[in-house]
């Protein structure tokens, strides 16, 4: 076989070889593509479901709800309190 | 021969400039515009919208925070009966059919329904699967203790552009923190559209807004609220406010307005309520400002506690104004500890005969009531004090007991503060810390303003402030078995050049314990009409206040009296 006929069926390798190589990796890249925008299509709607758990997780903790639902249920204000301020004569015997 | 390869190495060379002149043409001179039209076909161009920061209180509660909501549009090109879509749509976006109808009757491609609809809402439209109807997701600010703290938070508007702005309160102060940064974000696809990267451009990517953590206690917020409604109604006020301050840090614990705003549906109030008055309005501060005189009178050796006041006995003559007690009861030779226990304008007028124009200017300079507080609120006025070339001996005089000088209630309560803080004065301040949309937490540090007083000064003024809890007109009021210092104040209000002795601000200004101070108060109550003194409307307001936040902090009585 002549020089020049190894050379140009080296270049041809090489081309063919080049272009399997492209065609392989756009391949993988096109699936990782799909594979991406699925993941990122399910954070965005696993953030959603976030934003809208805790704006009832919040709205359900809130003070004003608590104390809506408190006067509700029949809680009242304690208006006295009690605090001793010096030591009763039990505990001093103890 | 030769000449036919020269002819055709001419040819190459030329072929090869013109191919490097067309590469510099496109690569340089049309580079940007070919890029922008490059990114158009094999992808698009999206704005990523930052999440505006949230606004927790000190329990990492957020009082302020984001939620979603929707635009619904229509393409009435799609929809071939409008009458019932629109019926349909009605109810659920709370519009007339009639309106309805209108717009989906649009000769055109894309027409606005209604923006801001909740998640619920959007679910239901979204169950009647109306062909042509779609949604466009955005962010909403949600207020999950509804209007709570509404004049210290602000509110998020719009600005001339149409961007979302924050507007008063801290939505203002804070607006370049909260907002965060747009970015744009390219999605790749192939030749069948499917999406094969997605990538930033070089624009930057989105940074969510900032979180503020405020020193703001919820549960003081949500008492201090309370009991203002309830004392508003109770004592037939126009308007009222409580403001509670950590006096060793400056940290404001709550801060609560009557009337105020509900930021949901902040453009169906009046303007005048998106104020916050602690901060924007300026008062004359009445009695409440006696302490602080008669500290400078201390401080500068002028006068001791046990001093007698020699011109008491009868009303005193200024010039041509003739100064009488509140209740034109007179005390020859009280003394200045028991002056503050009856409020005594006489013996504050000796005060400020001993003290003269110089050292009272000075002494207000020092407590910070000639200048802004620089609290991190946007809206703070600038109190007025006469230029000293323009005092009259009478401005002297009626200064010493709070009439003739305006404050806002926030210099007021910060000037307070420094009796409380062994005469080291805080500079106030509503953010704790700051946190950062990647997690970086910047803390806010305490700072010193000033010490107008010593540390001695301060514990004699507290004992006399004590003693006039335990003696003086509120002593009704006060909690038995706990040392809390404070000071009624009953200022009037002018109206064309005179005082109307029918209309008040009725003050409260007080803190506690008093050996080691865990909050100072202020409670004003504008125009009361059950009662026009301080002592008998503002006093209880702060006493009933003061039982469940000496309960809350575990602060137990220390004696049975």
């Amino acid at each position: 076989m002549k020089i020049t006929t190894k050379i140009l069926l080296g270049f041809a390798l090489l081309i063919s070889g080049l272009v399997m190589t492209r065609i392989i990796v756009s391949s993988m890249f096109s699936v990782d593509g799909i594979a991406l925008s699925q993941m990122n299509t399910q954070i965005a709607s696993l953030d959603r479901e976030n934003m809208i758990l805790k704006e009832r997780i919040y709205s359900a903790s809130s003070y004003t709800v608590i104390a809506s639902d408190a006067a509700t249920m029949g809680f009242v204000e304690e208006k006295s309190q009690i605090s001793l301020s010096n030591a009763s004569s039990i505990a001093i015997k103890q | 021969m030769k000449w036919r390869y020269q002819v055709i190495l001419f040819l190459f060379l030329c072929s090869f400039f013109l191919i490097l002149a067309r590469l510099f043409y496109w690569q340089i001179v049309q580079g940007d515009q070919l890029t922008q039209q490059a990114q158009s076909q094999y992808g698009s161009l999206v704005t990523v919208e930052p999440k505006r920061g949230d606004i927790q209180t000190s329990d990492g509660f957020p009082i302020v925070t984001n939620r979603l909501s929707y635009l619904v549009f229509a393409n009435p090109k799609e929809i071939s009966d409008v009458g019932h879509v629109a019926e349909e749509l009605s109810s659920l976006l709370n519009i007339e059919v009639a309106s309805l109808s209108g717009r989906l009757s649009y000769d055109g491609y894309w027409v606005s329904l209604k923006s801001g609809i909740d998640t619920k809402t959007k679910d239901a439209i979204n169950e009647l699967k109306i062909p042509g109807v779609g949604f466009e997701e955005n962010y909403a600010r949600f207020y999950p203790e509804a209007s709570m703290a509404a004049s210290l938070v602000g509110f998020v508007g719009k600005d001339t552009v149409g961007n979302s702005k924050g507007y008063f309160g801290l939505e203002g102060y804070y607006d370049r923190q909260l907002k965060g940064r747009s970015g744009q974000a390219v999605e790749v696809h192939d030749a069948l559209g499917r999406p094969i990267l997605s990538q930033v451009s070089g624009n930057g990517q989105a940074q969510d807004g900032r979180t503020l953590v405020l020193t703001i206690d919820r549960s003081l917020q949500f008492l201090a609220e309370a009991k203002l409604k309830e004392g508003v109604k109770q004592f037939g006020a126009d308007a009222g406010l409580i403001a509670i301050m950590d006096p060793k840090t400056g940290g404001i614990l709550a801060m609560a307005n009557y009337p105020s705003f509900d930021e949901n549906t902040f453009w169906e109030y009046d303007t005048s309520l998106y104020k916050n008055p602690m901060i924007s309005n300026l008062y004359e501060p009445g009695s409440t400002i006696k302490p602080i005189v008669m500290a400078g009178a201390f401080e500068n050796n002028l006068l001791k506690p046990d001093s007698t006041c020699p011109i008491c006995s009868k009303p005193v003559q200024v010039g041509d104004y003739a100064i009488h007690t509140w209740n034109d009861e007179y005390f020859p030779n009280i003394t200045m500890q028991d002056v503050i226990r009856h409020s005594d304008n006489t013996g504050m007028v000796y005060v400020s005969e001993k003290m003269g124009l110089k050292r009272m200017l000075s002494n207000f300079e020092n407590f910070g009531l000639t200048d802004t507080t620089n609290v991190d609120l946007q809206g703070e006025a600038v109190s007025t004090i006469l230029d000293r070339k323009t005092w009259y001996p009478i401005d002297v005089a009626t200064s010493a007991f709070g009439q003739g000088i305006s404050v806002t209630p926030m210099e007021l309560l910060d000037a307070f503060s420094a009796l409380a803080n062994n005469g080291v004065r805080m500079q106030p301040h509503v953010v704790d810390k700051i946190i950062t949309a990647d997690g970086q937490t910047i803390p806010i540090a305490p700072k010193k303003l000033s010490q107008p007083i010593s540390a001695k000064t301060a514990k004699v003024m507290t004992e006399i402030l004590v003693y006039t809890v335990d003696k003086g007109e509120a002593s009704f009021a006060r909690l038995k078995g706990y040392r809390i210092a404070g000071k009624t104040g009953t200022a009037s209000i002018p109206v064309a050049g005179h005082y109307d002795p029918t209309q008040t601000i009725a003050s409260f200004i007080g803190y506690a314990p008093a050996d080691d101070p865990k909050f100072v108060m202020l409670v004003v109550y504008d125009k009361p009409s059950a009662s026009i003194y301080g002592a008998e409307t503002a006093a209880p307001t702060f006493f009933d206040v003061a039982k469940h936040i000496l309960s809350y902090y575990g602060i137990s009585a220390t004696s049975s009296e």
